[in-house]
This record gives structure tokens, sequence and C-alpha cells, in this order.
């Protein structure tokens, strides 16, 4: 028993969990710490061309063309309205014999007189009625073509020679298609052309 | 013998701890000086106000501004998707877009770069009615584009902004309902006039949303880089996680002093300040009971942390009563913008 007294002293104060431990290095490098410096400094680009810009030129257009007509039920107070609208959209160059359009959709219009509205510079207001006789809006680059069966309020203003649009029903009223009134008639038309990404898909004409 | 054993093994001291100072090592990131001159409570007032204005609203308006400085033909405005020279796809079959690197002439604006954009807006119904008038609007604008002239930038934009809308006003009821997100660069003088809050502009990834009228909530995640001390002419950044419920809808455990969170500006020489509210998520409590409740009351103070180190006895009660009020919302008719307007 004598001599176990010193093993068991010897195994019970070994204290618990590893004591040996990896030496830890000792950072002799005196010198000031290595800090990534932070640019804390605007960045102010300044374009390093000396020639201005080369104004880059589409390869390819969308011609967007919409026309159309108002006849009005009378010159100066209309309660209804009927008309025709068309949309035509092509690239570059239409082939009149055999035209490939991108779009090309035809509506007819009803429209009925609003008397309470909010366009201040317009004459007369209607709420405008598009059926689609033919062609699909969707397949149009302006995304404003209107689907068949909308309803948008749009109003004439004679100052202005200018069909008004009520954006949305937001009460924007944006001018819409410039116009000419001719007694009960009124004839618009506008135009816009946006360039166009044309794929080449590597087919020989 | 047992307690002869036991008595034999007592544990080591621990170590004393070696002041910093003894070691011969530069702290290389002190507290600077001035730590207590700081007026921390106009610093996080202004912040959350510089917060409030970073939203899809600057960027579209510098857009629309810029748009229309426009001469012909400089920039073209595009359909459908480009495939840049780095064979990078940008636009989309929807919306519009201009891209150039164009000026007529020396006293035009110059337009170098893209800017898509698109939008979706409609606004029905009688505000006196049971039924309301309900405005519904989204815009979306991506780009890498610069417009500037002679006087300097007109509109920068890097990266893409979107926001959407949501307005009810009816007979005694109205709700608004606003998110924005920007992750983008946006400077320019076409935005940002000289009482702006941040007239040299920002890079941000902030993320706000927005309810009021019958309930009234904010919450906002994110961060704004000013490029240069804007704010107070010290701080350069501000990061924030964080919302609030206002005073409108508040539930009975609902606090309408402070937020949820924290919120945080960084100084140039790259300090955090750092104020930390009530928990914002409920894993961010470490132990059940929350184990700091002094910090948890509602009483619109935080606590300050430098560098992520709390400081005792700094609290900062910021000013959040005016969110509500002076929040600044879209109205639907700013996302109107087609190409007939062009």
């Amino acid at each position: 028993m004598r001599s176990l007294v010193p093993l068991l002293w010897a195994a019970a104060c070994t204290p618990p969990g590893p004591q040996q431990t990896t030496p830890v290095p000792t950072d002799s490098d005196t010198s000031e710490p290595k800090i990534l410096p932070i640019d804390t400094a605007p960045f102010i680009p300044i374009d390093s061309s000396a020639d201005g810009p080369p104004d880059l030129v589409p390869g390819h257009f969308v011609y967007m063309s919409q026309s159309g007509v108002w006849n009005l039920s009378s010159a100066s107070a209309p309660n209804t309205m009927t008309g025709s609208l068309q949309i035509t959209e092509y690239v570059d160059t239409l082939d009149t014999a055999l035209p490939e359009y991108e779009c090309y959709v035809t509506y007819a219009l009803t429209g009925e007189a609003v008397g309470n509205h909010t366009c201040t510079d317009c004459n007369f207001v209607f709420d405008v009625e598009f059926y689609v006789d033919d062609g699909d809006p969707a397949a149009c680059h302006d995304p404003d073509a209107p689907p068949s069966g909308a309803v948008w309020q749009m109003g004439w203003s004679d100052p202005d020679g200018t069909i008004y649009l009520n954006y949305y029903g937001t009460d924007v009223w944006l001018p819409w298609y410039p116009g000419t009134k001719s007694a009960a008639v009124i004839d618009f038309a506008w135009s816009a052309t946006l360039a166009i990404e044309v794929l080449d898909t590597g087919d020989m004409q | 013998m047992i307690a002869l054993l036991l008595a034999g093994c007592r544990p080591e001291p621990p170590p004393e701890p070696i002041p910093i100072d003894s070691l011969g090592v530069d702290n290389a990131f002190p507290l600077p000086d001035d730590l207590d001159t700081i007026d921390f409570v106009s610093v996080f007032n202004d912040a959350v106000r510089l917060m409030t204005t970073v939203s899809t609203q600057q960027p579209w308006l510098g857009h629309r501004n810029s748009i229309a400085a426009r001469t012909p033909g400089c920039p073209d405005f595009w359909t459908g998707t480009v495939e840049d020279a780095a064979g990078t796809t940008i636009g989309h079959d929807d919306g519009v877009m201009w891209m150039d690197d164009c000026a007529r002439d020396a006293d035009s604006p110059y337009y170098d770069g893209y800017v898509w954009w698109d939008f979706d807006v409609s606004e029905a119904g009688d505000p006196n009615s049971l039924d309301g008038r309900v405005s519904e609007a989204s815009r979306t604008l991506e780009g890498d584009g610069l417009v500037g002239d002679a006087q300097g930038v007109r509109f920068e934009f890097d990266g893409r902004a979107s926001d959407s809308l949501y307005h009810l006003a009816a007979d005694g009821y109205e709700r608004t309902v606003y998110s924005t997100t920007v992750d983008a660069t946006v400077t320019g003088r076409d935005v940002f006039g000289p009482d702006s809050l941040t007239p040299e502009g920002y890079r941000t990834d902030l993320f706000m949303y927005f309810t009021g009228g019958d309930v009234d909530r904010l919450e906002a995640r994110g961060n704004v880089y000013l490029f240069e001390p804007q704010l107070q002419g010290r701080f350069d950044s501000v990061g924030v996680d964080m919302a609030l419920q206002g005073p409108l809808g508040a539930g009975p455990d609902d606090c309408a002093l402070e937020p949820v969170g924290w919120i945080g500006v960084r100084d140039a020489d790259a300090l955090w300040y750092d104020v930390v509210f009530l928990p914002r998520f409920r894993e961010d409590v470490a132990g059940d009971p929350y184990p700091n409740d002094p910090l948890s009351e509602c009483d619109g103070c935080g606590r300050l942390y430098v560098q992520g180190i709390e400081q005792p006895d700094m609290d900062v009660c910021v000013d959040f009563s005016f969110l509500f009020d002076e929040f600044a919302l879209p109205d639907a008719d700013e996302y109107v913008l087609p190409i007939h307007a062009l």
C-alpha cells in the first residue's frame, strides 16, 4: 500500500485536459503592422480618349407607325365616335411587293363622350374602345399597343392639334397622336424609330 | 487518504492578464480621441433621414431628367436585347433602353453606356367611394450609363433599381404599401441638387419596405456608401438592418419608439459606430430570457458599439417619430414614361 501512494498521488494530480500545447511562435517583427490601405478617395472616372464619342450607329431599326381616323358624330360637341387604327412595325426596309411586318394590327374604334374628365386642354374626351380586326398587338415592339377590348380615355385638343391619352387612368394626359381636324373628321398619325439587334440566323438569302 | 490526495490537487491559478501596453505593440485601431464629443444623437438622426431618401425615386428622377436633355439621335433608343462587346446580354424583350456613346456637339450632353427601363401603372376608382381609388405602379431601371456635359456629370447609374407602389384611398380608409431596392451607384446633378443630403451621390444595396395609412411599418436593410464624408462631414457610410412598427396599427407588444435591429455609420477612418436596439430576430437573443434587460426596454434608445465593442453607458436615443409622416412616397404618375412621351 505504501508503495502505491506515490503512484496514486501522481495519477490523481494529473490536470484534466491537454497540458502540452504547440508552442506559440513569437512575433519578432517589430515594424508597423501591415494593414491593407483603404482607399477613401472618391473615384472619378477620366475619359482618356482624345477623340469625341464615336456615336455608335445601330445596324438595324424598327420603324413603328400608327395612324387612323376618328369620325365624330358632330364637329363641335360630339357624343360618339367611330374610327379605325392601324399599327405597323417593320425592320429596316419593307418589301412593298411582299411586306414582312414585325407587327401589323388593325383596329375598329368606338367612342362614347365623357363629360367628367380631367383633361384641361381637351375640347372633348371619349372612352375609346379598341377592337382588333386583324393581327396580334402582343407582337408589336410598342408596349402600349392596345390589346383587344381595351378602353382608353382619349381627348382631342384643337389648339394643340393633338389627341391626348389619360395614361391608364392616372390622369396623366400624354400627347399621344398628332392630328388634323376637318369638320367632323380627325386624322392622326404617329411614328417612331427604335434601334434593334437582329440576330444572324445564318440563313442564306 | 483520499482527502490527502485531493488536497494536493489544487489547480494552477489562472494567469494574470497582461496589459496590452506592456507588450510594446501599438494599437492600430484606437478609438477616436473625441469619442465623447461626437453628438451621436444628431449623427444617427441624420443617418436615418439620409437612409429614407435612398430609393428608386432618385435614379428614376435622374433618368427622366437626363433623357429629357437628349438631342436628336443622341442617344439611340433600343427595343429588345442587345449583346454588348463583352458578350453580355443587356436589355430585355419588354421595356425600352437607351444605348450609345455620343454627343451632338460640345454644348450638348454626352451619353455613354446604356440604361434600360420598364414600368407598369394603373389607377382606377373613386377615392370618395367605399371601394375607393386604387393605384398600382412598378418600375425597374437597369444600366451602366453616364450622362454629362461641360458642367460635369448629370446622371450616372450603374446597377439595378426597382420599386412598387400600392395605394388605396377610400372614404374613411387609406393604405399604402411601397417597397424599393436600389443595388447601384447613383450620382449626378440631375438627381442630387445642392440641397440634397447626398449631393455627391452614393453606392448602395438598400432595401426598404414601407406601409402606411392603416398600419405604419418600415423595414430597411442594406448599406449606403457615400464616397465622401457627406454625413456631418465625418461619416461616409450608413449600414442598417432594422424594422420599426409605427404608432398606427401597433399591437400591445409592439414598440413604436424604437426599431428592432441596428443602424450604423462609418467614419472616413473606417471606424464603424453602431447603435443596437431591440433584438432583430429571435436568434439574436443569446439567452432566454434576454440577458440584457436594460437594453431591451422600449425607450427609443440603443447601445453604442464602436468597431463592434460595446461602449458602456453610451446609449443613443434616436428620433424616429418623423418617419411615418415624412417618408417620401412616389405618386403613381411619376412612373409613366412610355415611348410616346420620348
